[in-house]
């Protein structure tokens, strides 16, 4: 069955058309990797998913709820954690998670019990009364994670995910990641990081354009264009090495 | 009005080379500030409006306060004297509004980074951040000075009024560099780690004084005392900066001066052109100095504030929050607004000056004939309502900076979470303003008015509650958005808007309570409608 479900899915602001056409579905218990060059329109594709901006025309159902319609089914059973997103920062980590989960109507021994569990797996070690203001920037995506995963989501959107992070903490977010897929939960995730998105995804979307330029497993992928990984793969589908043989910028000057 | 400045700018560009900063430079940070200044944030791809209809009333408010100085010239023949109190005026009211309201302009440290890592100057940095403040501050002026200008025209005659221009000119330089250089002087003795935190609480002085400062008219009580009076030109001259600039105004618009008025004008030139000069001349370190600032909110920084940290353990909070809410959705909005109340310093700025003038206020209100030896103290029934009703202010004001936070890009959880109860959280905003700033302050004010009219007005109490409580949700209602969503640079003169509404809307509630009082039976019927309404309108926020 299709979790995510998209048929010719359009979105400008203003006269600038984002995204030009989408078709997509994506099965559960997947990590999908979701690629694209800055501006092809991954973010507001997300944002379209979780159910936060419905001024698109196509159609868009997650869960078998249709976005439009139904926005707050779908977030009460998504994860979502925008790219570089803030938080309130005078409050303490469960302060915000209280925030976060108590929002979602979940019981307050309950977010605390799944708080401290994801704590300990990313290893997010403070002072009970520290406030978020007080820490660096990985510890706040750290926090960030967790709240977009109390609810224990059946899908979960994450947008950068690792920006920010540590090596070692890149590799707990992986594990956790592929812990989850494990557990039949469903990950959408976007990232510019080439490496870790050919590692971790079952599968892999390229956006560019605001059109989808490839789709597939990296395998799938790779035998068509021969590219060998997947940063020349994206290289040589989103144009990035056209023109860049002249250097000197300066040259006609 | 910006393109004006910015070309004003340009035209001066040799004083800036002068004075060793790069003209260009100057013209395009400037130019970029006010771009920025003009435009709303962005909270998940949704531009936020930029205040400008509460900012455009302000002005109209400020140029009614300098309307309000042509009576000076009524008062006195010596139209020097009068230009000198206006210009006090000047001096307390935007020294104090540039304190308030642009502090953070001068500490901003997101465009250090940007403009550090280019080839400009600290004098060019300082004199841009200057600039960016008295166009700010010249819009005041415009206001405040623009009738006293025409009214010179045709009292004195057009060089009077040039030499009046001109003056103003000086007393801006004088205003601007006075406040700069104090905060300049902090900026250089206080430690990065504790500034922001004495800035706080210096910002929540000056506001108290500066919102104090609009009553003492009303407390000078025989104004034909003020009837001919000459303070300029005399040595009563020196008492105050305002009467400097009336000697200026008195040397340049060719009135006979004796030598008082010439030390007075010499004195305010001077400390106009020192002003400048010491900020220039001590502002050659000043983007170090903002750096160590802006490291003082880092992770080295953060772990020793950390360790001296303030506690999050409330329990105010703890005690109140199961006695007014629920344990879902109200309780969540409960607890994080009162967190956030308790810790935001910009909250804390924007609300507590109000909240301890408006008492102030309030006894200037009650016992003002008393401060001015005119009458015995003997409250009517209505000094009763005006302290019932009053008590608008301790909810409104609140409530109304509860949407809006330095911090307002994080109300993105608002919208990503799926809350079916979206009412709830208004709730729990609502009680959690009661819990923090309305009781303490209700308590107190029913208790004297039980106390001192008696315990046989405790409908009026009840009346007047339901009334205060009803006006706050309606208030509520129509400035409706996302707890702490606001951007504070959108949200500009918030506090004077709801003195606005209130002023009219809860007036008109008072009246209301004095009008039913007269007629049998409809002081009850009244509250038991208002009760129901209430009582109704809350049983509902708290099912949706």
């Amino acid at each position: 069955m299709s979790i995510i479900r998209i048929r010719d899915l359009q979105k400008s602001y203003g006269n600038n058309q984002v995204l030009r056409g989408i078709d997509l579905e994506v099965e559960a218990g997947q990590i999908i990797g979701y690629i694209g060059p800055n501006g092809a329109g991954k973010s507001t594709t997300i944002r379209i998913l979780a159910g936060l901006d419905g001024s698109f025309t196509g159609e868009v159902e997650v869960l078998g709820y249709d976005v439009k319609k139904d926005p707050l089914e779908v977030k009460r059973r998504i994860g979502y954690i925008p790219e570089a997103a803030e938080i309130y920062e005078v409050l303490t980590p469960t302060e915000f998670y209280e925030l976060v989960g108590g929002l979602q109507d979940m019981p307050n021994d309950l977010i605390l019990k799944r708080a401290r569990r994801l704590e300990d797996i990313l290893q997010l070690t403070y002072d009970g009364s520290q406030r978020i203001d007080t820490f660096s920037k990985g510890m706040k995506q750290k926090v960030l994670l967790i709240s977009g995963l109390l609810q224990d989501p059946e899908l979960i959107f994450l947008d950068e995910p690792l920006a920010g992070l540590d090596a070692n903490s890149v590799i707990r977010v992986k594990e956790l990641l592929q812990q989850l897929t494990g557990r039949g939960k469903t990950i959408f995730y976007s990232s510019h990081i080439m490496e870790v998105v050919e590692k971790i995804s079952d599968r892999i979307i390229l956006l560019n354009d605001g059109r989808i330029a490839a789709n597939g497993t990296f395998a799938e992928i790779n035998a068509r264009l021969k590219s060998g990984s997947l940063e020349n793969l994206f290289s040589e589908l989103t144009g990035g090495t056209d023109g860049t043989t002249d250097f000197d910028f300066t040259a006609d000057e | 009005m910006n393109k004006l400045f910015v070309w004003l700018v340009g035209l001066l560009a040799p004083v800036w080379t002068r004075l060793g900063a790069d003209p260009r430079a100057l013209k395009l940070i400037l130019a970029a500030k006010l771009k920025m200044d003009d435009r709303g944030g962005l909270v998940m791809q949704k531009r936020q409006g930029n205040g400008k209809g509460a900012e455009y009333m302000m002005y109209v408010f400020v140029l009614l306060f300098g309307l309000f100085f042509l009576t000076l010239f009524s008062m006195t023949d010596d139209y020097a004297t009068a230009v000198g109190i206006g210009y006090c005026v000047w001096v307390c009211y935007l020294g104090l509004l540039l304190i308030t309201e642009m502090s953070e302009n001068l500490f901003d440290q997101r465009d250090l980074y940007v403009l550090l890592s280019r080839p400009i100057s600290g004098v060019t940095l300082s004199l841009s951040r200057m600039l960016h403040i008295a166009v700010f501050a010249s819009k005041f002026a415009l206001c405040l000075g623009v009738p006293t200008f025409v009214g010179l025209i045709f009292m004195a005659g057009p060089w009077a009024a040039f030499a009046y221009f001109l003056t103003s000119v000086v007393a801006m330089i004088m205003i601007l560099t006075g406040t700069l250089v104090l905060y300049l002087v902090l900026l250089q003795n206080v430690p990065p780690e504790r500034l922001k935190k004495v800035l706080g609480y210096f910002q929540i002085v000056a506001t108290f004084i500066l919102f104090m400062s609009y009553q003492l008219p009303s407390l000078m009580g025989d104004v034909k005392a003020m009837e001919n009076i000459s303070l300029v030109d005399t040595p009563w001259g020196f008492a105050f900066p305002g009467l400097w600039l009336g000697g200026l105004y008195k040397l340049l618009s060719g009135t006979p001066i004796g030598p008082w008025g010439i030390g007075q004008a010499v004195l305010a030139f001077g400390a106009a052109a020192a002003g400048l000069w010491f900020y220039i001349n001590q502002s050659r370190g000043y983007a170090d100095r903002l750096l160590d600032l802006k490291g003082a909110g880092s992770e080295a920084g953060a772990s020793k504030e950390s360790k001296s940290g303030e506690s999050t353990k409330s329990p105010v909070r703890d005690a109140l929050g199961p006695l007014l809410t629920a344990p879902n959705q109200e309780r969540t909005s409960f607890n994080f607004h009162w967190n956030v109340m308790a810790r935001d310093m910009t909250f804390k700025q924007r609300v507590l000056p109000s909240l301890v003038y408006l008492p102030v206020l309030l006894a200037i209100s009650v016992f003002r004939d008393v401060f001015k030896g005119e009458e015995a103290f003997a409250p009517a029934e209505g000094t009763m309502l005006l302290l019932l009703y009053f008590l608008m202010w301790m909810i409104v004001i609140p409530l109304g900076q509860t949407k809006v936070s330095e911090n307002y890009r994080a109300s993105w959880i608002f919208e990503a979470t799926a809350n079916a109860y979206p009412e709830r959280i208004n709730y729990g905003q609502l009680m959690a303003v009661l819990g923090m700033f309305f009781f303490p302050m209700a308590i107190l004010v029913y208790a004297v008015v039980l106390g001192y009219w008696g315990i046989g007005y405790w409908l009026d109490v009840v009346l007047a509650l339901g009334n205060t409580l009803f006006f706050s949700m309606l208030y509520n209602r129509v400035d409706q958005s996302h707890p702490f969503s606001r951007a504070k640079e959108d949200s500009k003169f918030k506090n004077f808007l709801p003195f606005l509404v209130v002023g009219s809307l809860g007036t008109a509630f008072g009246f209301a309570h004095w009008a039913v009082r007269w007629i049998p039976y409809v002081l009850p019927a009244a509250t038991v409608v208002v009760w129901a309404v209430l009582l109704g309108w809350l049983w509902w926020m708290r099912k949706r």
